[in-house]
Formats: C-alpha cells, structure tokens, sequence
C-alpha cells in the first residue's frame, strides 16, 4: 500500500511570550499506509493534539516534513492549508461540533459548500454519506433532537461527505456510553474496512485495541509503535452487550432502510480505494 | 460565482439565530436612516417653501428696504423711475395687522398699502371688481380690494363687493376681490387686503412706505440696475449701504444658501444616530464573533478560507444595515408625512436624500461590519475550537 501520510523528523515548538520555548513535539517520523487505522496514545501533554493537528493541517511543524497524500503541506499559507483539509481530510471531535441549529443534512453538506459542490450534488453526496452511517431517516432533525451517539454518526458523515484521505477523530467516544461509543468504533472500523484511512487519539486501552496499530507518544516523542495483536471487532462486543434502551434505534434498521434508499451512491461517496463493501454493510453494525 | 450565493445565505440564516438581538440592533440603523429622511426633508421643505414663496412675488424682481433709520417715501417710488433706465413698474408696500370689521365681525388681517403698478409688479391682481387705480392712490380713496380668505372669515361667503368695511374705525368700500394665491411656507398669502397706500399713510399719521418692489424691464441688466439705484439711495443718505437692494435672484440664493446650511445641520445631526446604529451593529457583531467562535472554528476546520468567513460575518452586518435602512426609509417618509400634518411645515423627501441615505446605511454596515469579520475570519481553528 503507498503511504498515505508521511511524517518526517516532525517537530513543534510553541512559543510563549519571547523567551519561553514549550517543546511539544520533537522530532516524529512515521508512515501511514492507505486503509491503515491507528490509535495514537499517550499521556497528556505528551504531544498527541499537536500532532493531531499538524496531521489534520490545522497547524504546521516548526521543524521537518509533513507530506499528505503526495503533497508536501509542511509550508504552506493558511488558505492552503483551509483547502488541503477541505479536500483530504474529515475531522471528527470529541464533543460532535455540529451547528446547533442546522438540519443533520445541512450539517453533512458542510465542506462541499466551501468546496464549491452546486446544492444538488451537496445534498445527494450528504444524503449518501447520512446513509452510510445508518442515519437516512434523521436527515431534516437537528442535533438536540438526536443522541450522542447520533450526533457522532453525522459528524462521522460530515468527515466522510468530501470523501476524504484520512480520518482524523480526537477521542471521538469520549463523550458517549459505552454503548454508543462501541457503535461508532463499529462504524469506524467498517469504514476503515471499506479502504477509509482512519487516525485516532484516544485514553482508552479497550478503544485503542479496536485499531490495527498503535502509536505511543510520551514527551513529543514516539515511545512506541507496533501493531494490534487482537484487534477486537466491534460488532463481536455489541453482540455480547446488553440491548440498547430506549432512544437508540439499532442501527441496524436504519442501515437497512439506507439500502433501498440512496443505497448505490453512499458507497461511493465515503469509500475511496474502497476494497469491497456497499450501504448494506450498514445494516451489519 | 456558486459559493458566494451560499456564503450569503449563511451570512442570512445567521441572522435568524437570534431575530429579536437582529431586530433591534436593525432598530438603530432604522431610527439612524428614519431620522435622517425626515429631517432632511424638514430642511429641503423648507428650501422649497421659501423659493416658492419668493418666485411667486413675481417675476425679475428688485426689492429695496431701508435700513436703519432710513426712510422710503412715496417720492422716491415717484423719483426712482426717472433716474433708472429699466424699471417697469415700481410699487411701495407697507404692510401691518389690523382689525377689520364687516357689520358686527371682526377680523385680524393683514393690510397691505399699495398703489394700482401692484399687479404689474407682483403678477397678480384683482379676479372679481377691479385693482386700485391711480385715481384711488391719488384721490386718497377710501376702497379696498379683499383676498379670498376674507371671503370666508369677514363675509361668511356674502357677496363681497360694494360692502362697506371699517379699518381701524374708518370706512372703506371693497371693489374687488384677488385672485387666489395659496399659502406658502404656512402663511396665507390670501389673507390679506389691498388699499391706497396714500390713504393707510393717513390713517396711520406716517409718511414711511416700508420696502419698494421693482420690476425690471431687462432680466439680464438686473446687477447693473441693482447697483444704480443703491448708489442713488447710498448718494440720497449720505452713507453706504442705507438700503439693502436685492434682487430676486440674490434672494433666492441668499435663502437658499440658508436652508441648505439648515439642511446640512440636520442631515449631520440624524447621520449621527445613524453611526451610533453603526456602533450597535458592530458591537452585536463583536458579541456574535465571540458567541460563534466554536462555530467559526469547525468551518475553518472543514475548509472555509479566510475569505468565506470574512463573507459570511460581513453578510450578516450588511443584510442587518440594508434592511434597517429600507424599513428606515419607509419611516423617514412616514414621519415626515406626519410632521408635516402636525406642524404645519413643508416637507420634501427627495429621492436623492433617499438614495444618498440607503448607501449610507449600507457604508455603516460594511464599515462596522469590517473589524468583527476580520477578527472572526483571523481565527486560529485550533484555538477556537479548543474554546467551549
Ligand atoms: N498553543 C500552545 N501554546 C503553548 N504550549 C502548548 C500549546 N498547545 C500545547 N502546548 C504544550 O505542548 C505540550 C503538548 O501538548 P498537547 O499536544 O496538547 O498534548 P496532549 O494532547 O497529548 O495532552 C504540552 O506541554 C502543552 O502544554
Ligand atoms: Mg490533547
């Protein structure tokens, strides 16, 4: 697989006041493959934001080289940058960051419209990308009608609507049940399934065994990196949970409505390189 | 191009997060344009009252009026044409409130003292009857010559000619009856009454007229002839400016000069509020810029250049000054609708002071829209999006 993303004696610096120096990171080299899906870990304060944001051109390195998808981004302007995440990658947060008041449709469409996509292609790639996370029938709701868990899925499908290189997700179960953060692990590793490459940060040991590999970090340094033994499928460790209550549909279900619906089109519009895979997968979360 | 229709209808729907905060932070840019239009249009009224009321004294006009001490009399209205060239017609005017009583009415009217050139002169004479003849003037007669108003107010719509009315205790006989005139600047240029100004002299014990009013024959020498009977009167009293001479067309300017100023004043005074309305909305933008960081931090993360940004908060100032500044219009023109009811004043909302104080709305939204959507459109995304 060609590298997806490669760091080279990757360092930040922060500057505090005109003496101070924070060291955040300090010289990170590491490659990513396309379809790889990693956990980075580490204490806090240890460099993982940092890194997270050089890798989601949210920042750029003070020192080395940063290369995304063939492109070197290590130097460019901020408009540059703006267009580089707004093309290659989909950034999913802890707490959703969804618009409070927009429509979870609306929400999705969110990057293509600062991509330029005309308002029918936006809504027909953002209703593709609702039904890849098995939200179909929560288009027109907003965000205080859903459960975190749902509001996760359609950050996950606005990261997924541009039909990105990478997925960048900072602790993205953090703020979810146990439940609802397995079920988007679940989406998570289907997606990555389906060739998405997807990078984590995340505290959580049982989070980070969902993932193929692992990168530690302890003072702006890589201390670790070596694959998962036994990645955990998250489809095994719903089965064995207790049913959802109440306000959780199965996910399931709505997968399976996705399929009659704009089934086709949702394949295409989040796998790229995609191995195999199509809306019905959904229905398999 | 595409992305900007979006940008703003997100600049749009912006508005709509918080309607009452967007409408009363509009409510300043209505007031501010409101307050502009309906002033203005008091000043630009009263531009239009004034030469209306100055052209309708007639036509190439000369007005003399002593100044200070020095005295008109009927010899100069009598002398005057022998020395200057391109006089038409010369008439005295001596004008004063007087009671009027008509069988057991009386009125407070003006009495004007004339002589029988007024019509020539001021353009307008008797409809019914007859003006006064020189015979009137010089036979010291005792008649008068009524306006409309007086129709109504002394007569109670009798037939007018040949009563005999009495002013200030002395009878006269009316014999004729003016043609309507109107009312400019809020005065009633029909309510008034014309008499030999020989016979009012009489009557009041005084020699005086007070201002003459000369036609010229030729417009175009009116300067020459302006500055010739000021030397006479300047050579007649031994000092300079004894009389203030001035043509119509000086007066126009001279008046116009003033309510343009008294215009200027207002205009500055109403585009005040309407900057403090700029203030508001750049003081809502600021709060907004704050309250929105999040927001602005997850578009600048998903890929929203500098620019959109900037687009997006900017559209929300502008929208926020276009719409105040057109509900602001529809106010100005209604308050001055009503201000003119109420007081009685000639108002004129021009189109120019409409367009002029829209652009200004739509200036004061984009200035003071500026520095918010720079500062929202400057935002790091990590940091924002770090804030909670
Ligand atoms: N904007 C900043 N300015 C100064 N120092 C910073 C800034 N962001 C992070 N740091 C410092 O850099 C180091 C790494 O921080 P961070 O990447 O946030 O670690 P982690 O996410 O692993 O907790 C810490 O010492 C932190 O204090
Ligand atoms: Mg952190």
């Amino acid at each position: 697989m060609s590298a997806m993303l490669e760091a080279v004696g990757l360092a930040k610096t922060y500057r505090i006041g005109r003496r101070l120096t924070v060291p955040a990171l300090r010289g990170v080299d590491f490659t990513i493959p396309e379809g790889d899906f990693v956990a980075i870990m580490g204490p806090s304060g240890s460099g993982k934001s940092t890194l997270m944001n050089i890798i989601g051109c949210l920042d750029r390195p003070t020192a080395g080289k940063y290369v995304l998808h063939g492109e070197d981004v290590s130097r460019k302007s901020d408009d540059q940058l703006a267009s580089v995440r707004n093309r290659m990658i989909g950034f999913v947060f802890q707490n959703f960051n969804l618009l409070p008041r927009q429509t979870a449709l609306l929400n999705v469409e969110l990057p293509l419209i600062y991509r330029g996509v005309p308002a029918r292609e936006r809504r027909r790639r953002a209703t593709a990308a609702l039904d890849a996370v098995g939200l179909s029938d929560r288009a027109s709701h907003r965000p205080n009608e859903l459960s975190g868990g749902q509001q996760q899925r359609v950050a996950i499908a606005r990261a997924l609507a541009g039909t990105p290189s990478i997925l960048l997700a900072d602790e993205p179960t953090g703020n979810l049940d146990s439940r609802s953060g397995e079920e988007i692990m679940a989406l998570l590793q289907r997606l990555n399934d389906d060739g998405v490459t997807v990078v984590l940060v995340t505290h959580d040991d049982d989070i980070a065994s969902h993932c193929r590999r692992i990168i530690r970090l302890r003072d702006g340094r890589i201390v670790d990196d070596r694959a998962v033994v036994d990645q955990l499928d998250a489809r095994v460790v719903l089965s064995r949970m207790p049913p959802a209550n109440g306000d959780q549909p199965e996910p399931a279900a709505s997968g399976g409505a996705g399929a009659e619906g704009a089934g086709a089109p949702g394949a295409g519009a989040y796998s790229n390189g995609a191995t195999h895979g199509g809306p019905g997968e959904a229905g398999t979360l | 191009m595409m992305k900007s229709l979006d940008i703003l209808k997100i600049g749009a729907f912006g508005l709509t997060g918080n309607k009452l905060r967007s409408a009363l932070t509009m409510l300043g840019v209505i007031i501010g344009v409101a307050a502009v239009i309906a002033l203005v249009s008091i000043g630009q009224g009263a531009t239009l009252s004034v030469t209306s009321r100055i052209q309708s004294m007639g036509s190439n006009l000369v007005i003399v009026n002593p100044v200070r001490g020095a005295n008109l009399t009927m010899d100069d209205v009598k002398e005057l044409p022998t020395r200057v060239d391109n006089i038409a017609a010369i008439v005295p005017d001596m004008a004063g409130m007087l009671t009027v009583k008509w069988e057991n009415k009386n009125v407070q009217t003006t009495v004007d003292g004339t002589t029988e050139q007024f019509p020539d002169v001021r353009d307008f004479g008797a409809e019914e009857g007859r003006f006064l003849t020189a015979d009137d003037v010089s036979g010291r007669r005792r008649v008068a010559v009524v306006g409309q108003t007086l129709l109504d107010t002394l007569f109670d719509g009798n037939p007018a000619i040949g009563q005999t009315i009495t002013i200030n205790g002395q009878r006269f006989t009316v014999i004729g009856i003016m043609t309507k005139k109107g009312a400019t600047m809020g005065r009633d240029q029909d309510d008034m009454i014309y008499v030999p100004i020989t016979t009012l002299q009489r009557l009041r014990g005084s020699t005086r007229v007070g201002s003459l009013y000369i036609k010229v024959i030729d417009g175009s020498q009116t300067a020459d002839t302006v500055a010739h009977i000021q030397g006479i009167f300047d050579q007649k009293f031994g000092r300079e400016d004894s009389v203030s001479v001035r043509s119509q067309d000086e007066l126009l300017s001279t008046v116009n000069q003033m309510t343009g100023t008294l215009t200027a004043m207002l205009a500055a005074i109403a585009g005040i509020s309407l900057l403090v309305g700029g203030i508001g909305i750049m003081n809502i933008m600021l709060v907004s810029v704050t309250e929105r960081t999040r927001e602005i931090g997850l578009r600048k993360a998903v890929g929203a250049r500098r620019i959109y940004i900037l687009g997006q908060f900017l559209t929300e100032s502008i929208l926020m000054s276009l719409f105040g500044g057109a509900i602001g219009i529809a106010v100005g023109i209604m308050a001055s609708r009503v201000i003119s009811k109420m007081a009685g004043w000639t108002t004129y909302v021009s189109p120019t002071s409409i367009i002029i104080s829209f652009g200004f709305a739509a200036a004061v939204g984009l200035f003071f829209g500026v520095w918010p959507a720079m500062k929202a459109a400057a935002m790091d995304p990590i940091e924002a999006l770090r804030r909670e």
